[in-house]
């Protein structure tokens, strides 16, 4: 598989009244074409920012280090000037935000903002982009009769629907989606997730899919990242990474997943507070929550390392050299 | 046949009252004859009694979201009867309506919803305290930290100052837990309140949602679309499909029998997502079924101790009915 999306060195801060924290600090990743990745974390460990920074839509107080690389197709889109941006977003990238509802234009009906969102590209006819935006809506679940409806005559899901719609609507090469299935009923996060794996197969579609729900991530996805403030702390492939987790925040996640069948046991949750940005602890970020935590662990930074072909663990009980 | 009709005009389904107890709610969204008329909600009648949490799951949508709305007195259009302790709540003026809203308290499906923009973090869980006048500044700022600290927003100085896009996804959703929970509601109405939280502090939410109840009797509708979780944190269960409710009963008794075929696809679809060790190809799961379910539905019954299920099979042409004509 030929590297479509390769990421070195990502940093992205805010500044805040208390000073300066590194939402996403050090992030290297790739997304091969036709390929999945899911990246997962818990609330706060950076992955919206992580998405956003990919497409250049941080806004101050944020800002995204100088530095890093984004190549997507061989090409730096860093090193784009920013005015070159809206046209390559939709077409070669399109984002699908976490509060996709908000993502609509409450004045016009939901059929003709995905249309539009292809004649603003293209050169598709408006009856042409009109039709092909039917077809998509239709293929995210909006019956045709509820076509011509503005977003406040929708339900939450549906909104959230039509904003995936008019994210693949273009096809292009990479779709970075923020949690697009959190918030929809079983049934639908079904329909969408097929949806996806359908279009990554006939239409080779890219994708970097960002989520706190691991099944479902394992479930459509090749690849597995695992943030843990601003990092990077394993990648797999993903059932593997679910099967057989390394990190112990990993392994926790894993264990953290409630069953709606079988014995009803109680919700697991991850001791210790979660890590504080302004404050990160001189050795591993997790050491202070980790029950498999060393002396070392309070002192040696961790990096990413590969541990197995194509398995990359940033925690010591996987580093001998480290170790010592 | 396990379904009998002469009970149904009896039995309220879920008479948990007299917290709240909803009956026959209809809401039907305007015609203007552009997209037509909808109607969301569909002869919708269930109960909540103090310290109860009812879980409202169904397809996107089917109208649960329409339903809290309507008990918010949110919703022009609604009819039926919509009663919290004791006081019936369709047709109340605004002003009445803000007394009653601080016993009362909807957190909305998306937090920007529910957030002001342009209001700091200490702000808005002030606001309610303030508008309601309780407590006095100090005693007021105490409540603030202690609500946000509650949701893991710790330390909450470093949340107060902060707007609402200077917050992840899941801390917004937490501030708005924190604010629906400082003024101590007796009925809380929350829409999908966890949906942004991974499940580690999702548990944290749900043990402080079980808190309250257990120390103020605050009674909960929990709409979730996600039944493991529902499983774990709610008492009763009610599922709704295209604007009614085919099945309501102890959340146990549900998943371990459901009765109505979209609940069982329901739970199907739960297994299938669910922890990846099975088959990874296809989702065979059909949208046809779904749709016809939705067109036949009819009135609750009770087919067991509290649980009700929508009656189906009667309105299938091919079933004869032999009680029909004796009640009539
Ligand atoms: N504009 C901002 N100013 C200051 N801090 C910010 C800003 N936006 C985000 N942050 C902080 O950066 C960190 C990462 O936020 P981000 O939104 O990337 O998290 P996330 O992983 O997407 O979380 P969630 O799952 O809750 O959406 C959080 O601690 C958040 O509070
Ligand atoms: N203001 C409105 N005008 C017209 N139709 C509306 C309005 N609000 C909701 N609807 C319609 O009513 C139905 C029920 O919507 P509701 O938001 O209650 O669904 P829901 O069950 O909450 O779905 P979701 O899980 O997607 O949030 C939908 O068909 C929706 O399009
Ligand atoms: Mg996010
Ligand atoms: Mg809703």
């Amino acid at each position: 598989m030929s590297t479509l999306l390769e990421v070195r060195g990502l940093n992205t801060v805010y500044r805040t009244t208390e000073g300066q924290i590194r939402a996403v600090d050090g992030v290297d990743l790739s997304v091969g074409r036709g390929e999945i990745l899911g990246v997962v974390g818990e609330s706060g460990s950076g992955k919206t920012t992580l998405a956003t920074s990919l497409m250049r839509l941080i806004k101050p107080p944020g800002r995204i280090l100088k530095g890093g690389e984004m190549l997507l197709d061989g090409e730096d889109l860093f090193r784009l000037p920013r005015s070159e941006m809206p046209a390559r977003r939709g077409r070669d990238l399109a984002l699908i935000p976490q509060s996709a509802m908000h993502a609509l234009n409450p004045v016009i009906p939901v059929d003709k903002q995905v249309a539009e969102a292809i004649t603003t590209h293209g050169e598709a006819s408006r009856k042409a982009a009109l039709r092909t935006a039917r077809e998509r809506l239709v293929e995210v679940g909006i019956p045709p009769e509820r076509h011509s409806a503005y977003p406040h005559e929708l339900s939450g899901g549906m909104r959230q629907r039509c904003v995936i719609a008019m994210a693949i609507v273009n096809e292009p090469k990479l779709v970075i989606a923020d949690e697009p299935v959190s918030g929809l009923d079983v049934v639908v996060q079904a329909r969408i997730l097929r949806l996806i794996s359908d279009l990554k197969e006939s239409r080779s579609l890219s994708m970097m899919l960002v989520s706190h729900d691991l099944p479902t991530v394992t479930r459509v996805c090749d690849r597995i990242a695992v943030m843990y403030a601003g990092r990077i702390v394993e990648t797999g492939e993903a059932r593997t990474v679910f099967e057989k987790p390394l990190h112990p925040y990993t392994r926790a996640l894993v264990e953290a997943v409630p069953r709606v069948r079988g014995p009803k046991q109680d919700l697991q949750s991850i001791p210790g507070d979660p890590p504080d940005l302004h404050h990160l602890p001189p050795g591993c970020n997790f050491e202070p929550r980790c029950p498999a935590a060393f002396a070392d662990c309070k002192t040696v930074d961790p990096s990413l390392e590969e541990v197995e072909p194509g398995r990359k663990v940033a925690c010591l009980l996987y580093h001998d050299d480290e170790r010592e | 046949m396990m379904m009998n009709e002469s009970r149904s005009s009896t039995s309220s389904p879920g008479s948990g009252g007299p917290l709240l107890e909803v009956k026959d709610l209809d809401v039907c969204f305007g015609a203007r004859g552009r997209s037509g008329e909808v109607a969301a909600v569909r002869g919708v009648s269930f109960g909540i009694a103090p310290g109860e949490i009812l879980g409202l799951i169904g397809e996107s949508g089917s109208g649960k979201t329409t339903v809290a709305r309507a008990v918010m007195g949110l919703v022009r259009s609604a009819t039926g009867s919509v009663r919290f302790e004791g006081r019936e709540m369709l047709g109340l003026s605004e002003r009445a309506l803000r007394k009653v809203r601080r016993r009362l308290h909807l957190v909305f499906q998306d937090p920007y919803d529910s957030l002001h923009p342009g209001m700091r973090v200490r702000e808005i869980v002030e606001e309610a305290m303030k508008i309601h006048r309780v407590g006095d500044r100090a005693s007021r700022e105490a409540a603030i930290s202690a609500a946000l600290e509650e949701v893991d927003l710790t330390p909450s100085s470093r949340f107060t100052g902060r707007y609402p896009h200077q917050l992840s996804g899941g801390q917004r959703q937490r501030v708005a837990v924190a604010r629906a929970m400082v003024l101590d509601p007796a009925l809380v109405l929350a829409d999908e309140p966890t949906s942004m939280l991974d499940l580690s502090l999702r548990s944290g939410i749900l043990e402080i949602l079980k808190r309250h109840r257990d120390t103020h009797g605050t009674g909960y509708l929990f709409i979730t679309h996600d039944l493991a979780l529902a499983r774990h944190l709610c008492d009763r269960v009610a599922v709704m499909l295209g604007g009614r409710l085919v099945e309501l009963g102890p959340t146990e008794a549900v998943v371990a029998t459901p009765l109505h075929p979209y609940t069982r696809m329901l739970l199907q679809a739960v297994e299938e997502l669910a922890p990846p060790s099975s088959s990874r190809a296809g989702y065979p799961i059909n949208d046809q079924a779904q749709e016809s379910y939705a067109t036949i539905a009819s009135g609750l019954q009770e087919v067991a101790p509290g649980h009700y299920v929508a009656c189906y099979e009667m309105s299938q042409p091919t079933l004869d009915r032999p009680t029909t004509e004796k009640e009539e």
